[in-house]
């Protein structure tokens, strides 16, 4: 009886611990994953330029934040077409050069003046959740509404960076500035 | 035993379900974009603790931070910071310094709002309670502790202070707080944030306050003031009004612009002494209303001319009125400053700059503050630095040469130089190390007012002595070398320690041992002058640690202690001390997606405090206490908060102005608030 007492108080234990500590079980997932994986999406329905499927190597995909550092690790084992996604996380604007994709999130605010002219007509598709982002000139911008995620696309400037994304990815976007 | 079973039955459950979490936190790369849309987003935008990795004792305040702290204003969210000593005085006013030197008049610690400087060189000290935002429109505070003047110019001499609010495109919408209790007596605010056109967007808010007296104890008072104090009002109460707004527009690719104001007014009630002629006890207390109105006009032009290069250029206009019991002072100050920031090569990384400011003042004397020069001067800040951070070893080390030449019109030229190096051992552990030159320009009081202190009663052997202390034109600034070694190291993804020792070495510090005596007024009284000089020195060293643990996504606890020691001689004519050990534990728990609360417990050690009236050092109890925040989102859109502030200790006193000022003590306090978006 007494083992049976203590192996109960112990089941309710971890009860409790479960509770505090894993006390979501929903389909609810946390921004930062969402984030990137919206990223990967993007960059998977992005037709690229010829140039830049030949030769074909490893499409880069960069960010800005190191809060996204774990986040963006989860892309290391993805392919695009047959071609393998490296993640890279930059510090400097002067290295976005390499990448196909870059993400900027909101705490980097103050590079998007240089990150802009970094990019300007080249084939990068920018991607970002500051606010306002595909009105100052990056092409999709990650928008977060009661507790959802939405984006915006900036055709103008995809159409000058020689890039097109798929129709339906826009038909899922929340605004379209053609 | 089906009860077991039904328990086993749960906790199987309970282990499926939460492995079922875990496993979900790795698949979102395998789910399609539809699906990755209509996934519910856990914690809106949860900000983790920056980690930071520039080589200074650098603390970051979150805005999620100061929306669960529930702080109505800027000192009650710096509590919080490590190695902050922040304690309240009276109802407005406060004392706040980093690494010794506290006061109500702390000259130096530097503080900026957006760039503009909150500081006021006039008088070299910040007055807290006129220094307000809508709270909710902070984006962060960056705290440094320790000597940052090369880049942010004179004053940063124990710290800087940056708050930093958020851009215009984040703050769209309405918003609406509104909130009561005892010591909070009715505070509410209101913020519209508008997309102007396709490039431009702005906010507008409106807060205002009501916060009652704190109360005063004869017990906190020397025997001498008990009986003069007895019959005045001690009311401290004070209410504030405040409106402002920001635009932000973006001129063209890599080009944008940013315009802001503020106007505020505030009326504090607020009981003092003055020393006068009159016997038995040769002072008087009296209770008034203290007037201060503020308004500043800033903009921002920041353009990128390529990809490795970047300059702003800042302007601003602030104009500030105190009118005090026993003076007036009101100063307009115009700032202008350029920077350019621009990589040479791989491994140079430079800012450079150059300001200007201008300040003209406006001084009504009154019987105990006179002026030797006319009430109106004016002065001029001219200041020009550079800093470069080389690149030794890619991603392991990094070399920081900084300097600022600055020439100021009461000290002439000054320079203040930095190095500082950071060794990124491997990801988890860097070092970083520094030393620094900071100096503390002096003020108004210091260079050409006179203030009468104290009257000694007569006395047999001597008639009334009228005790000054006299600004000098040839007082210099004081001086800080300081040198610190900093370790972070992030042994698990979800734990960080950050720690830091300092030796502080201040030379020509404030000094009053020189007077001279008219006798001009001889038998009735005679005066005698303390004059400003430079002749004390002084050094502290200490320990600063602070650590994060993400329990888990919903749970962040965090641990922080502050060690100080000072060694200063005898007559300081400024509170050297501070308390000697600080130590503050966190937790922030949301404990379902609706209900999250905040708990902060501190302890402060004794504190000091002297008077500069009679140089008498009075020692502040040591005192703990607890801050409670209960948030419920009752919709996303609409979010209920209980909070109790300084919990678990009686009403104690936690600083005592320096000059003429009553002290009264600090108690639990409580208040509700509802927050609305729209």
């Amino acid at each position: 009886m007494k083992s049976l007492n203590s192996s109960r108080q112990l089941l309710y234990s971890l009860l409790v611990v479960g509770t505090i500590f894993f006390p979501r079980a929903s389909m609810a997932q946390n921004a930062f994953e969402l984030k990137a994986a919206l990223t990967y999406n993007f960059a998977k329905f992005t037709q690229w330029p010829e140039a830049r499927l030949n030769p074909p190597s490893a499409w880069k995909i960069c960010f800005f934040g190191n809060q996204y550092h774990d986040s963006f690790l989860g892309l290391s084992d993805k392919k695009i077409g047959n071609q393998s996604v490296i993640a890279i996380e930059l510090s400097e604007i002067s290295q976005v050069g390499q990448c196909d994709v870059v993400f900027v999130d909101t705490n980097s605010r103050e590079l998007t003046h240089r990150l802009l002219l970094a990019v300007d007509n080249k084939a990068i598709l920018t991607v970002s959740d500051i606010t306002g982002f595909a009105m100052q000139g990056g092409m999709i911008e990650i928008v977060e509404q009661d507790k959802r995620l939405f984006f915006k696309v900036n055709m103008q400037v995809l159409e000058k960076s020689g890039l097109t994304i798929s129709s339906q990815v826009l038909k899922l976007a929340l605004d379209v500035k053609r | 035993m089906l009860k077991s079973k039904i328990i086993s039955y749960f906790v199987l459950l309970a282990c499926v379900v939460t492995s079922a979490a875990i496993a979900d936190e790795s698949n979102s790369f395998d789910l399609s974009l539809q699906e990755l849309l209509n996934v519910e987003v856990t914690s809106v935008s949860k900000q983790k603790q920056p980690l930071s990795s520039s080589p200074a004792a650098i603390y970051v305040v979150t805005s999620e931070h100061i929306r669960n702290s529930g702080a109505t204003s800027i000192p009650q969210v710096l509590r919080d910071v490590p190695g902050l000593h922040v304690a309240q005085i009276d109802s407005q006013k406060w004392a706040i310094s980093s690494r010794g030197f506290n006061g109500r008049y702390n000259n130096k610690l530097l503080v900026l709002m957006d760039g503009r400087t909150l500081y006021s060189p006039v008088f070299s000290g910040v007055y807290w309670e006129v220094q307000d935002t809508l709270m909710a429109d902070i984006e962060r505070i960056e705290v440094i502790r320790g000597p940052s003047a090369a880049m942010w110019g004179a004053n940063a001499v124990n710290g800087v202070i940056n708050i930093i609010t958020k851009h215009s495109a984040d703050t769209s919408g309405g918003y609406a707080e509104i909130g009561a209790g005892d010591y909070e007596q009715g505070f509410a605010g209101f913020r519209y944030g508008s997309t102007l056109s396709d490039n431009a967007t702005s906010r507008v808010y409106v807060k205002g306050h009501n916060k009652d007296s704190l109360e005063h104890d004869t017990q906190d008072l020397g025997d001498y003031l008990v009986g003069p104090s007895a019959s005045v009002d001690k009311d401290n109460g004070w209410t504030h009004l405040q409106v402002g707004g920001r635009v932000d527009i973006e001129l063209e690719t890599g080009t944008s612009l940013m315009l802001s104001s503020d106007w505020y007014r505030t009326q504090m009630q607020q009981t003092s002494y003055y020393p006068t002629l009159v016997g038995p006890s040769y002072l008087e207390y009296n209770s008034d209303e203290v007037n201060s109105d503020g308004f500043n006009l800033l903009s921002k032009l920041t353009k990128a001319l390529s990809p490795t290069s970047q300059y702003s250029l800042q302007t601003y206009y602030d104009y500030a009125k105190r009118d005090d019991d026993w003076y007036g002072f009101s100063s307009e100050t115009l700032d202008i400053d350029f920077q350019h920031q621009l990589l040479v090569g791989q491994s140079h990384n430079i800012i450079w700059g150059l300001g200007y400011r201008f300040i003209q003042d406006d001084f009504d004397q009154s019987t105990i503050i006179v002026s030797s020069e006319s009430e109106s001067t004016r002065t001029n800040l001219w200041s020009a630095f550079v800093r470069d951070e080389i690149t030794l070893i890619d991603n392991e080390l990094w070399l920081t040469l900084a300097t600022r030449v600055e020439h100021f019109d009461y000290t002439g030229f000054e320079v203040q130089p930095n190095v500082r190096l950071m060794w990124q051992l491997n990801k988890k552990n860097n070092l970083w190390a520094s030393v620094a030159r900071a100096i503390r320009t002096p003020s108004r009081v210091e260079n050409n007012l006179s203030v009468n202190a104290q009257n000694i009663p007569p006395s047999v052997e001597s008639p009334l002595v009228s005790i000054w202390v006299a600004g000098n034109e040839n007082y210099q600034s004081e001086e800080i070398i300081s040198y610190e070694l900093g370790y972070r190291v992030t042994p698990a993804k979800k734990w960080s320690f950050d720690s830091t020792i300092f030796y502080n070495d201040y030379d020509q510090l404030r000094s009053a041992l020189n007077s001279t005596t008219d006798f001009s007024t001889f038998p009735n009284y005679i005066s005698q002058y303390l004059t400003f000089e430079n002749d004390l020195d002084g050094y502290n060293y200490g320990f600063e640690f602070s650590s994060m643990w993400a329990a888990t996504d919903d749970l962040q606890l965090k641990l922080n202690y502050s060690f100080i020691q000072n060694e200063f001689g005898e007559n300081q004519s400024q509170n050297t001390d501070a308390p000697e050990h600080m130590l503050s534990t966190m937790m922030d728990w949301s404990i379902t997606d609706d209900i999250n609360l905040n708990l902060v417990w501190r302890f402060m050690g004794d504190a000091y405090v002297i008077n500069t009236n009679d140089l008498s050092t009075k020692t502040i109890d040591s005192y703990h206490g607890l801050d409670i925040g209960l948030h419920w989102a009752v919709t996303p859109d609409v979010l209920l908060s209980a909070f109790g502030k300084n919990l678990l200790h009686p009403a104690h006193l936690e600083y005592e102005g320096e000059n003429y000022q009553l002290p009264y003590r600090v108690g639990p306090s409580y208040y509700i608030k509802a927050t609305l978006t729209f």
